[in-house]
Formats: C-alpha cells, sequence, structure tokens
C-alpha cells in the first residue's frame, strides 16, 4: 500500500503556547482514519495543518509528493475539507452550492454539471436540487456540505467532527457514505469524539494528546486495497505447534494462552493456506476471522500507556 | 469564458428578482416627486445625494461586511480551500459584495447625466467634460472607498491568528474616511458649492507642471484606487496562504513621498527654506507609514521567531517573506531620517525659516532633535512591541495608541505647567542645544525596554519539544 500523506516534524504555535509537537506521521492511500483524543488535544490544528489552512510553526507535509504548504492552492485542488462549524448559503439551492463550488475548483461547465450529479447522487440530494439550503434538515445540510467537499473528487478529503449534531439514521447514512466514498478510492481523515461510530468505517486509528502522537495503529480490515490482513485466531486449549506455525507466515505474532493476533500478507490465498496448516497440524482452532479491534478499548488503553509513559 | 465564480455567486445572492424591481421604482419615485416640485437641477442633485447615500454608504457596508458575512456564516474556509487565485477572488468580492449598490448607484448616475444633458442651460453652464469628469470621479471614489474598506477588512483578519472578527462597523469609516477624505482634497470646491463653472476650477501645479483640474483628480483618483487595489489583491493572497514577499507598503509610502513632495515642488524650490525641507515631507509621511503598518500588522511571537529562525539559518528569501511590514518601514524611517541629520550637519546652526508643518515649527528643527525624534521612535516600537509580547489581555495595540496618547499629549502640558520644560527631552523629542540631555532620557528607555521586551521573549518561546514518531 503506498502513502498519499507524508507528515513530518510538524510543529504548530499559538502564541506562547505549542499546539503540536513535532508530529510525524503518514497515511495510506484508500484508508479511513479516525483522529481520535480528548479536547484540546489539538484535533482541529491537524486537520487545519493538513487542509493547509494554517501555516505550521515548521515541519512539511506532503501530498501525493507535494508540500502542501509551498504550494497550498495547488493542493486545495487535491483535498476536501468540512470544518466542525461548517456554513452553507442558505439562500442559494442545493444546486446552486454544488455549481459554485464546482466552478471554484475551476470545473468547465460540461465537467462541472456531471460533478453536480455525480455529488448530488454521491449524498443522496438528487431530489432537492432546487430546494434552497436553508430549508434542510441538519443532517441534509451535513450531506450537503460533504457534497460540496467532494465535488471535485479530492484525494484526500478531511472531516471534523461530522457526525455532530447527527440523529443515528444520519450517523448511520453518514458511515455508508464514507465507506462509499474510501471504496472509490478516496482517502479520508475523521475527527470525532464518538468511538463507536468511528469504528464502523475506521481502518486506521490516530491518537492525539497533548499535541503529541500517542499512536497511529489499524484499527480494522476495512481496506479493500489492503494486501495484509489482521487476524486473530482462537484454540480450543493451547497447542505447542501453533506458535511455531504462526511465525513461519504471519507478522508480529502476539500469541497469549490459546489466542493470537497477527498480520498475514497474500489475501484470501494465504489466509487458506494458513488454515489448512494449523488444521493439519492437529491445532484445536475454534475461531479464524478478522481481528475487530475495539476502537473504546484501544483508546483508552494507548491514552493510558501515553501517559504513563 | 466562464463568469468570476464568487462573482457569479454574489450575484445569485444580491440580484434577485424582487430586489431589481425595488430598486428603480424606490429611486423613480423619489426622482419624480422632486422633478414634480423642482428644476432639472434639482433632480440632478438628488441624484448625486442618493448616489452618496447609495454606494458610499451603504456599498462601503457592504464591502466591509464581504468577508465578515463569510467568517460568521462559517464559509470562509471553504472559500480558502478553493483555488479561486487571490485577484478573481478579491474582485469577486468587491464587486460581487455591491453588486446590488452599484445597480443602484447607474441608476443614479444615469439620472444625473440625463438631468445636465436633456437640459441644455446646465450643460452649458458646467461643461460637458466636467460633468462626465464628476460622474466618473464619483464612480471611482466609490471603487476606492469600497477597496479601503474591504482591504482594512482583510487586513484585520489577517492579524488575527484565532477568533476571527472582522469589526465591521469600523472598516466603513474608514471607507467613508477615504471617500470624503479624498474628496474633500480634491473636489472642496465642488462638493461645497455644486459644479461651479470650468472657470473657476483651479489647476494643479505637480513638480512645477500645470495640470488641469480634471486631469490632475482623476489621475490622483485613480492611482489611489490602483493602490486600494492592489493592497486588496496582496492582503488576499496572504489570506489564502500565498508566500509573498512585502513590499507594497513600502512602495505605497514612497508614492505618497513622491506625490506630497510633488505638490509642494514650487515651495522647495524658493530660497526661503534650507534644503534640508526636502526630506521634512517624506519624514513625516515615514513617519505615518511606520506606526500605521505597526498598528494594522499581526505582532504574536510566533510569526517573530519563524522570521528570526530563517535569519538565523540565512535562508534570505523565507526571510524577506516573512520580515514584517512595520519592520521594513521603520527601517525607511531611519534611511529618510539619517538623510535629513546629514544635511543639517552640513548646515550652520538651527535652520530659520519661520515655516510650519503639520503644527511643528521647522525653525526648530536640528540634527539632534530629528535624531532624538528618531530614537522616540524607536521607543514606542519597542514598548508597542513589549505590550505585544506580554500579551497584554485584550487588545495590545488598543492599549498602546491610549498609552501613546497619555505620553505625548498628557505628560508634556504638565511637566510644562510644573515649571520643568527643561524636562521635556524626557518625554518628547524637544530642541536643545544639550546634545546628551536631548538624546539620553530616551536612550535609557530604550535600553530599558529592549531588557523588559528580552525578559518577555524568553518567557513567551516554548521550550524544545520532544519528538515523538506516529507510527502504522
Amino acid at each position: 500500500m503506498t502513502s498519499l500523506v507524508e507528515m513530518r516534524d510538524l510543529v504548530y504555535e499559538y502564541p506562547g503556547f505549542r499546539a503540536l509537537h513535532n508530529l510525524c506521521a503518514t497515511i495510506q492511500k484508500g484508508t479511513i482514519t479516525a483522529l481520535v483524543g480528548p479536547n484540546g488535544a489539538g484535533k482541529t490544528t491537524f486537520l487545519r495543518c493538513l487542509a493547509a489552512l494554517e501555516a505550521p510553526y515548521s515541519g512539511t507535509i506532503n501530498l501525493d509528493g507535494l508540500n502542501i504548504h509551498s504550494d497550498p492552492r495547488l493542493s486545495h485542488t487535491q483535498m476536501g475539507y468540512l470544518s466542525d462549524f461548517f456554513g452553507l448559503y442558505d439562500d442559494l439551492t442545493v444546486e446552486q452550492c454544488l455549481s459554485y463550488r464546482a466552478y471554484a475548483q475551476e470545473l468547465v461547465a460540461d465537467q462541472a454539471s456531471d460533478a453536480i450529479a455525480w455529488a448530488a447522487e454521491s449524498v443522496n440530494l438528487t431530489d432537492r436540487l432546487g430546494q434552497k439550503a436553508g430549508e434542510l434538515s441538519r443532517g441534509l445540510r451535513q450531506r450537503l456540505a460533504i457534497g460540496q467537499a467532494i465535488i471535485h473528487k479530492p484525494k484526500l478529503l478531511l472531516l471534523d467532527e461530522p457526525a455532530s449534531g447527527l440523529d443515528p439514521e444520519a450517523r448511520d447514512d453518514l458511515a455508508t457514505l464514507l465507506t462509499q466514498l474510501r471504496d472509490g478510492g478516496m482517502t479520508i481523515v475523521v475527527s470525532s469524539h464518538i468511538l463507536a461510530e468511528l469504528e464502523a468505517y475506521s481502518s486506521h486509528m490516530l491518537i492525539i494528546d497533548k499535541g503529541h502522537i500517542v499512536d497511529h495503529t489499524v484499527v480494522g480490515d476495512a481496506s479493500p486495497v489492503s494486501d495484509s490482513a489482521a487476524l486473530t485466531v482462537q484454540l480450543m486449549e493451547p497447542h505447542a505447534e501453533f506458535e511455531k506455525i504462526l511465525s513461519n507466515v504471519a507478522d508480529n505474532a502476539r500469541v497469549i494462552d490459546t489466542t493470537a493476533q497477527f498480520s498475514l500478507k497474500g489475501g484470501p490465498q494465504a489466509q487458506r493456506d494458513l488454515l489448512k496448516k494449523l488444521i493439519e497440524a492437529g491445532v484445536p482452532v475454534i475461531f479464524f476471522g478478522p481481528e475487530r479491534v475495539n476502537l473504546q478499548d484501544t483508546y483508552i488503553e494507548r491514552m493510558r500507556e501515553g501517559r504513563e509513559t | 469564458m466562464t463568469l468570476n465564480p464568487e462573482l457569479r455567486r454574489n450575484f445569485w445572492l444580491e440580484l434577485s428578482a424582487q430586489r431589481l424591481i425595488a430598486m428603480p421604482v424606490v429611486l423613480g419615485l423619489v426622482f419624480w416627486v422632486v422633478a414634480l416640485n423642482g428644476s432639472a437641477a434639482a433632480v440632478s442633485s438628488v441624484a448625486v445625494v442618493a448616489f452618496h447615500l447609495i454606494v458610499y454608504f451603504w456599498g462601503t457596508r457592504r464591502a466591509a461586511s464581504a468577508i465578515a458575512t463569510e467568517i460568521n456564516g462559517g464559509t470562509w474556509d471553504d472559500q480558502r480551500m478553493s483555488p479561486i487565485a487571490a485577484w478573481p477572488m478579491g474582485w469577486g468580492k468587491l464587486l460581487g459584495s455591491t453588486a446590488y449598490v452599484w445597480y443602484g448607484g447607474a441608476i443614479c448616475i444615469s439620472v444625473f447625466l440625463s438631468a445636465h444633458f436633456f437640459h441644455g442651460t446646465l450643460v452649458s453652464s458646467f461643461g460637458v467634460a466636467s460633468v462626465l469628469s464628476l460622474a466618473v470621479s464619483l464612480v471611482l471614489l466609490g471603487l476606492f472607498g469600497h477597496g479601503v474598506a474591504l482591504a482594512l477588512s482583510l487586513t484585520l483578519l489577517c492579524k488575527q491568528q484565532s477568533k476571527r472578527r472582522v469589526p465591521v462597523s469600523l472598516c466603513q469609516m474608514a471607507g467613508l474616511a477615504a471617500i470624503y477624505g479624498m474628496s474633500s482634497f480634491l473636489f472642496s470646491e465642488i462638493f461645497v458649492t455644486a459644479l461651479p463653472p470650468a472657470a473657476a476650477l483651479k489647476d494643479f501645479l505637480w513638480f512645477g507642471e500645470k495640470y488641469e483640474f480634471w486631469t490632475f483628480t482623476l489621475a490622483t483618483v485613480i492611482a489611489f484606487v490602483g493602490w486600494a487595489f492592489l493592497a486588496l489583491y496582496r492582503l488576499m493572497q496572504s489570506e489564502l496562504q500565498y508566500q509573498i514577499r512585502p513590499f507594497a507598503w513600502l512602495g505605497f509610502t514612497v508614492f505618497l513621498m513622491i506625490y506630497g513632495t510633488g505638490l509642494l515642488y514650487e515651495r522647495l524650490l524658493s530660497n526661503t527654506v534650507g534644503a534640508y525641507m526636502w526630506l521634512v515631507l517624506p519624514l513625516f509621511v515615514a513617519v505615518f507609514g511606520f506606526y500605521s503598518a505597526f498598528f494594522l500588522a499581526p505582532k504574536n511571537i510566533v510569526l517573530f521567531r519563524k522570521w528570526l529562525a530563517a535569519v538565523r539559518r540565512q535562508e534570505w528569501v523565507p526571510s524577506w517573506r516573512l520580515t514584517p511590514v512595520w519592520f521594513q518601514s521603520f527601517g525607511l524611517l531611519w534611511l529618510v531620517g539619517a538623510g535629513l541629520i546629514a544635511i543639517l550637519f552640513g548646515q550652520d546652526g538651527p535652520v530659520t525659516s519661520g515655516a510650519q508643518l503639520f503644527g511643528f515649527r521647522l525653525d526648530e528643527i536640528s540634527a539632534f532633535y530629528v535624531l532624538a525624534a528618531l530614537l522616540f521612535v524607536t521607543r514606542d516600537l519597542i514598548f508597542l512591541l513589549w505590550l505585544n509580547l506580554t500579551g497584554v489581555k485584550g487588545k495590545p495595540d488598543l492599549a498602546g495608541i491610549i498609552y501613546l496618547l497619555v505620553f505625548y499629549s498628557v505628560l508634556p502640558p504638565l511637566l510644562g505647567f510644573a515649571g520643568g520644560t527643561s524636562l521635556l527631552p524626557i518625554v518628547i523629542p524637544y530642541p536643545t542645544d544639550n546634545f546628551l540631555w536631548a538624546i539620553g532620557p530616551v536612550s535609557l528607555q530604550v535600553f530599558l525596554l529592549v531588557l523588559l521586551c528580552r525578559r518577555s521573549w524568553s518567557e513567551r518561546s516554548p521550550r524544545e519539544p520532544v519528538v515523538m514518531e506516529g507510527k502504522v
């Protein structure tokens, strides 16, 4: 998997206060990264730096090889951003809102029409193109705002607290939409406090606390383009050959009693071969499947570890 | 060709069918009522007044609100994320936010011109050129005021790193001050007496050349509109994260020096003033340029540290880019001041011209006096920087202005009242033959303030960070 965003030694300061401390991170293409952390951790500042809306004190962010702070305007053609306090032009219709953003993204007439139709369909607003933005419900406004942010099909989509204020159904729609966009090749970074909701679609979790990255880890196997799968195998009882077989094929295998968690390259065929090998060796497998990491538990655990160290 | 998207969006918002009908109906009623009871001249005057109200008063409000509306509505970040370049964004906002206002203004100007051209006596009294020139001047002044209001709103926005707000009324007042300041300077005869006969309009002398009234005034207004648009363009670039090299303000200051010197040229050539007079006006302009730049510029410690870090690394292009505008103005001020000091040192004793400029007695000017004045400006700079570094609650610049008013307008009379005129060099540049007493007290103030500034700098600079690596 190739990286889309390379962040190196990012430092951001407000007068008398350092908000981000030498952050280094890599975001892979086709992933959804959940950006989590307590209030005041620096999540919004992180996203705004990533969106080239704020110039950092030092450090670099490359988006597909382009230094975004050297050429923010060009980088903006490749990214979309939705602020936590986004706004819409209430007196414009949905179509006019999308049209403005399409033309602002320098799309010409035919391209703009196609982009408006695609964005409206993506966010399920095709039947409301003539309605004024000010007349939409909170959930529909959110969709329109996302439609505006993706109208130019950016490589990177940054969403700051997109689910706040949404009802459960709208949140579910949002999760579906983000998964669809990810499946379409978009890389997404989502900041949110609602971990249960992030769990539904995130492939990675980036935890920030007091301006430091506490952890940046894989949390699911949600990536369709990944060759590597995070797996869990559970046995009925311990077996002597188990760890040996795993260590021959898997990366970073962690075996505790009857449970093992590891990454396995090679796709479904490699998983089938490993399962076959375990069965043939007489290992009493009772579960073999994708590792489902509980985002909430991981977050709490990493935060505690981070604060202890 | 595609219409500027920012202009297109503003047209959608500003020019609804209902509004397009309402404006001519309301204005038509007003003009009709005036025409029933008055002459064509009265209609013409009312059209000009309506133009002032709509384009100047309402228009400056609209221009000043253009950015504030986006910020309050949460759409400014979206606009900054778009790849619309600075100039289309700037003029799209300038003309877009005032589109409806100009629609009304166009009706007023049409009525003004019609009243003159369809009423032969008016045109024969004033002349076709005067009528047309006045109409063009009215429009240009509107553009100038709108440009100033929008540019100031961007300036004040760029000042704030967080909690971004635009004081709309202040920006509107600045736009109105620009319009009426320029009008009172160039068109005082016209606005006081309405259109006088062409023969009554005085010519202008600029660098010894005689220019017709309308040629000079229109050229002046066009030049200032150009500077307002350049300011708008550069500020928009800055807000949109372009990496720009700051030269515009310096250019504007030099322009003002040359423009003003051109108007004083005949007096400067006369034998009654010394050679030093050539630099007195530029010095005043440089002082104005420095204080204006300082109060309008962002002054947070992060920007200073970035600038100094670039200088330390000898990265000259980023250093130049990050150099505060006020620092350049400060350099220009000292350059002009040094020139003036050099001329004054070449003369025998203080100059005795008896002339005054901006209330200052020029016969008291001496090299020591100018040096003391430059040191007082330096003291003010360091004091104001210190206020900004210590993060005085709320508005350090406003606090600084109040302190400076106290320093320069309250303390000197108090000392004078107490019979202590000999102590005045402590608080203001004061003419004295004693070199040490002229610059000693202010030099000591500069030294002490530098120490204070250094301490605040250390306290406000974060310690070196711990490197944390995020890895997948």
